[in-house]
């Protein structure tokens, strides 16, 4: 909690007291030492009660076994750490380096994504092992066997993914061996079809027993399951969510994107779709002066959409700003941009991006959320048949479900 | 006397082996396949703070510029160290998007790393000392449970409910 709330306060003074070069470092100002000091006192407050209050702080648990639903949540927590850790290893490299060596180095996209994506698959392992788990001690039979599904699907999944031709769009055709971020993309993906699987087994396992024990069906079996622990099982479709997340981020190794200037039926091809310029135009507006362009989008030989990307100055301010058109689908964003007129043949420059499945990250959000709002429902009692004599019946009250 | 592995097996394994080489040190050798992989090294200089194949500044006055430089030199058919020296003597150690492996700079790959096994060697002393400790005391009366018939509990609770 200390270190969270520090943590947070130390990036804001980074950025905002201009010490590591940020678009939030708008406010030149005396601030910096004020916030210094801010953070000097915080910290020596937590060390003080923390040094007050370290005998009750301290956990009485006993671990039983190392494969075990406690350890993999230590483990969890320690790949969470080692995360935050390296954000923050970065961003004040540069200026350790300027320190040491006299000159700063960038610390951007590159570095993140060798030395956090490992780290990273390693927590989705753990996302998909997690629920395998039991409390205090898992046997290797039972994790064995809960396991085998979930790993034949992740594999079949790879397999798929990477025998499909890419001519199929999104995710399809990833050839692993061709960049390493299709390598990423492909674990990824199998991962996040192991977190489903086994969340989806989850589900299945438990309303099963309650199916076999009231003679309900299997879907009604499943709700009672959750609202019997919506907790737990909120948590489980909050981790589905981010598996869809994870689906959706994997596409970013597929991005393009395309920069043409376009006359009256000029073309330009960006993946499966085709643009056609059909025409384009400029207005006056009491606000603003608008540019814009006219697009018909084909895909297979058949116009599917019409785009009007769009450039605007707004007089007041003197500030310009794009109006990009987006046509999105589960498989793919077709993102257009109208960046200005070519001041020697006024014609329009247009910039395309195709972005898969970035719509997955919104579904998974939506997920994430759905989840949440699951869990914060409190949970309904379980029915407890007890045999207790018949003229105390009238007085038994229902046991609510613990987690 | 020491068993023979079986051919198949050991033939597999040469192959698993081969592969992973294969995978490991191929690069991009291909032009356009280069100018990205080294386009996606580089960053743009305009002050977006973006990588340079990456910077969607509309009318950057920058990247169209470094992006024919570096299309020119692969072109040329510069190795990727000659590609990268031009560009840090033209605009400067930060136009390399991560820090180098050599000197100091090291120690920028090598931290996180270190940080997570240091992690892990704390986390495995946790462990053993929470294993370590004497179970809690039980109120008079209650026995508790160890060894098989612990086990036995454990066992018929799996198979209820299917855990």
């Amino acid at each position: 909690m200390f270190a969270s709330f520090w943590l947070a306060i130390l990036g804001t003074f980074l950025t905002r007291s201009g010490i590591i070069s940020s678009v939030h470092a708008f406010a030149q100002s005396s601030i910096g030492p004020w916030f210094a000091w801010f953070l000097a006192i915080t910290f020596a407050v937590f060390v003080f009660f923390f040094a007050l209050n370290h005998k009750h702080l301290r956990s009485e648990h006993k671990l039983e076994a190392i494969v075990s639903r406690e350890s993999s949540f230590m483990f969890n927590n320690l790949l969470f750490c080692a995360l935050c850790f390296t954000v923050l290893w970065g961003t004040w490299f540069p200026k350790i380096s300027e320190w040491v060596q006299g000159n700063k180095v960038t610390v951007n996209a590159p570095f993140y994504n060798r030395v956090a994506i490992p780290v990273a698959l390693l927590l989705i392992i753990l996302t998909a092992i997690g629920p395998l788990l039991a409390w205090r001690k898992t046997s290797f039979e039972s994790l064995r066997r809960n396991f085998k599904w979930p790993t034949v699907g992740a594999v079949i999944a790879a397999v798929f993914l990477m025998i499909t031709p890419p001519s199929w769009g999104g995710a399809f055709g990833l050839r692993p061996w061709v960049d390493i971020s299709y390598f990423y993309s492909l674990m990824a993906i199998s991962l996040a079809v192991m977190v489903t699987l086994t969340i989806a087994s989850e589900f299945y396992r438990g309303g099963r027993v309650i199916s076999e024990k009231s003679g309900q069906g299997m879907f009604a079996s499943m709700v009672q399951l959750t609202h019997r622990n919506t907790r737990r099982y909120g948590g489980y479709i909050v981790h589905f969510g981010v598996a869809v997340v994870l689906i959706g981020l994997a596409g970013s190794a597929f991005n393009q994107d395309k920069e043409q200037e376009m006359a009256y039926g000029d073309k330009m091809a960006i993946g499966p779709y085709t643009l056609v310029c059909r025409s384009y135009t400029s207005d006056e507006f009491p606000n603003y002066e608008a540019e814009w362009a006219v697009l018909d989008v084909y895909k297979d030989g058949r116009q599917i959409d019409q785009l009007t990307p769009e450039r605007r100055f707004y007089k007041a301010s003197q500030q310009t700003s794009t109006m990009p058109y987006i046509r999105s689908s589960l498989k793919e964003d077709l993102y257009v941009v109208y960046e200005g007129l070519n001041p020697d043949n006024g014609h329009p420059i247009l910039k395309a991006h195709l972005n898969p499945l970035v719509m997955w990250i919104w579904l998974g959000v939506w997920i994430i959320i759905g989840g949440t709002i699951l869990a914060l429902v409190p949970n309904a009692p379980a029915p407890v048949v007890v045999p207790v004599p018949a003229r105390r019946l009238e007085h038994a009250a229902p046991v609510p479900a613990g987690d | 006397m020491k068993p023979k592995p079986n051919p198949i097996v050991r033939r597999a394994l040469q192959c698993a082996a081969l592969a992973a080489a294969v995978f490991a040190f191929s690069g991009a050798s291909d032009p356009s396949a280069r100018f990205s992989e080294l386009g996606h090294q580089l960053m743009c200089i305009c002050s977006c703070g973006q990588i340079l194949l990456e910077c969607n500044h509309v009318g950057c006055p920058d990247s169209d510029m470094m992006r024919n430089e570096l299309m020119a030199a692969v072109g040329r058919g510069d190795s990727d160290s000659l590609v990268e020296q031009a560009f840090v003597q033209k605009y400067g150690p930060t136009v390399l998007a991560a820090p180098t492996t050599t000197g100091f700079d090291r120690t920028a790959w090598i931290m996180p790393f270190v940080a997570l096994l240091a992690g892990c060697g704390i986390l495995v002393y946790i462990v053993r000392s929470w294993r370590n400790r004497p179970a809690p005391a039980l109120a008079d009366g209650i026995t508790p449970v160890r060894g098989p018939e612990l086990d036995q509990f454990r066992e018929q609770a799996e198979k209820e409910t299917d855990v």
